[in-house]
């Protein structure tokens, strides 16, 4: 239902003009999750920003449900980088944050946001600022604020790179956990194979910039299903960095 | 103990004041330089029916005015920080106008406004705009362009990105100008009360002065520098109150 068709962006630097995507179609079904791999700087933060709204200056089409998105029609989820959290805000009223924006917080998103907090071991942290938080927590609440606002898609990017080897599979986890009862069509992006795999349905594998689609691995007996002891888990990693070294070498 | 603090360094502040006026009156022998008790106890006598009254004047010029530069200083400084065009287009005016003394703007004010409140107002709101606005711009530049995206993503219009981050994150800067303008603004403030009025701490430390009534005199500067005093701390407290996210 999403589609994105010959996307292509450049930025205007001091340098002159500098291509970050060029050509990339790709299509999105509901409930689905797409991760999106490619080397550092071949423009995956630039495709998120584009379909976040963020970027509006780009030549090609983003539609959902054959109209444009754009964020005043669609509700978008955005974790980026850096979490995206306000160091004004307290943990709680950053997790309220996407619903609260236009309207108050009613009765039933309270209820909600103290049960998400509950499962993602926040309760207690209320209170407390980012600036007192983990990296790991602050992901948290990030997820939570996601989670509350039941977006239609959600955007994330390079979520759990910035975390420890165990926090970031524990996280990778919850994201599963939150993501399989409620499955919300979702692009994250990665530099990581062992990510991709555990999360996403859908594999798209980009080039080094300026990042064209190389390749589409349907990722959906694995992603989302498998554990990662499981031996196709394994077998998929192997195969997909085949396909990368390939992709990335031209 | 944070909280306890600030108040054992005030008290601190006050009485190595106190020891040092006292050498200095002891060495200097001379009635310019009385003792320090004297002065007090003259305050402690004349506070009530004398100086309260000129000092609600001063504290009330100094609030208005800083209250008139943050109507206009916030404003403008949010303005020029997010739009970069209004910012090419107001910076060039500010840095001209900045660096001119407002003292020699008085006279300018002074026929303006005439000689009464509204010129004395415009004077310390002068003082204080250039910081404010000054301020507020570099604070709304320094804010990464990622804090913005998931307000953007969700479709927030400007009054949610100025409520939810421009105005939050402006505020210590803010605050901080105020404190660095604070100073500069008692000292116009005491000069603007030299003439055209016969209330404030201007007028009555000059009509103690002429008087020869040095004891007076003096208890005017100590209720002057207290008031100093009391706006910095209301301007710590402030801090606070509106900034505790800063102290994490
Ligand atoms: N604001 C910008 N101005 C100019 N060039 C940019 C800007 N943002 C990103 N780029 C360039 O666009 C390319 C893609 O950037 P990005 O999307 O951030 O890559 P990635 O997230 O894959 O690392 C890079 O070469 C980067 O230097
Ligand atoms: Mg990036």
């Amino acid at each position: 239902m999403i589609s994105i068709s010959a996307l292509a962006v450049a930025y205007e630097a001091q340098a002159g003009r500098c291509l970050a995507l060029e050509n990339v179609s790709l299509g999105l079904e509901v409930g689905e999750t797409c991760a999106v791999i490619g080397p550092s700087g071949c423009g995956k933060s630039t495709l998120l920003k584009v379909l976040a709204g963020i970027i509006k200056k780009y030549s090609g089409t983003v539609m959902i449900d054959g109209r444009p998105l754009t964020p005043r029609e669609t509700k978008i989820g955005f974790i980026p980088q850096n979490y995206g959290l306000l160091p004004w805000k307290t943990v709680y009223q950053n997790a309220l944050l996407g619903v609260t924006v236009g309207r108050a917080a009613t009765g039933a998103d309270k209820a909600r946001l103290a049960a998400l907090f509950d499962q993602l071991g926040l309760a207690g942290l209320e209170d407390r600022y980012p600036g007192e938080l983990s990296g790991g927590q602050q992901q948290r609440v990030a997820l939570a604020r996601a989670f509350l606002l039941r977006p239609t898609l959600l955007l994330m990017d390079e979520p759990f790179s910035a975390l420890d080897a165990i926090t970031r599979e524990e996280l990778q986890d919850v994201f599963r956990h939150f993501w399989r009862r409620e499955p919300i069509a979702t692009v994250l992006v990665t530099h990581q194979v062992e990510e991709a795999v555990y999360l996403g349905r859908k594999l798209v594998i980009l080039s080094a910039a300026p990042g064209r689609v190389r390749q589409v691995v349907d990722n959906s007996p694995v992603g989302a299903v498998s554990a990662r002891s499981d031996g196709s888990f394994a077998r998929q990693c192997a195969l997909v960095r085949e396909i990368i070294q390939e992709a990335w070498r031209k | 103990m944070s909280e306890n603090r600030p108040k054992a360094w005030y008290l601190y502040g006050a009485v190595a004041l106190l020891v040092l006026w006292q050498g200095a009156s002891v060495f200097a022998d001379l009635p310019i330089v009385p003792r320090p008790l004297a002065v007090l106890d003259n305050l402690g006598r004349i506070f009530g029916d004398k100086i309260a009254l000129h000092s609600l004047f001063s504290l009330g010029r100094i609030v208005a005015g800083a209250v008139g530069a943050m109507a206009v200083g916030i404003p403008v400084g949010l303005g020029m920080g997010y739009f970069p065009r209004l910012d090419r287009a107001l910076s060039p005016l500010v840095y001209l106008t900045y660096p001119i003394p407002k003292i020699a703007l008085l006279p300018v004010v002074m026929l303006l406004a005439g000689l009464g409140e509204t010129a004395k107002i415009i004077m310390i709101a002068l003082i204080i705009v250039f910081q404010v606005i000054i301020a507020v711009r570099d604070g709304v530049k320094s804010i990464p362009g990622e804090m913005y995206y998931p307000l953007y993503s969700l479709g927030a219009g400007f009054g949610a990105v100025l409520r939810e981050i421009l105005i939050p994150a402006s505020t210590p800067r803010i605050l901080s100008a105020m404190r660095i303008a604070m100073a500069t603004a008692v000292s116009v403030l005491f000069f603007t009360e030299t003439f055209g009025t016969e209330y404030g701490m201007g007028y009555f430390i000059m009509d103690a002065w002429l008087r020869v009534n040095y004891l007076e005199m003096y208890a005017g500067i100590v209720v002057l520098s207290v008031l100093g005093l009391i706006l910095f701390a209301a301007i710590d407290w402030l801090e606070r109150r509106l900034c505790r996210w800063q102290s994490v």
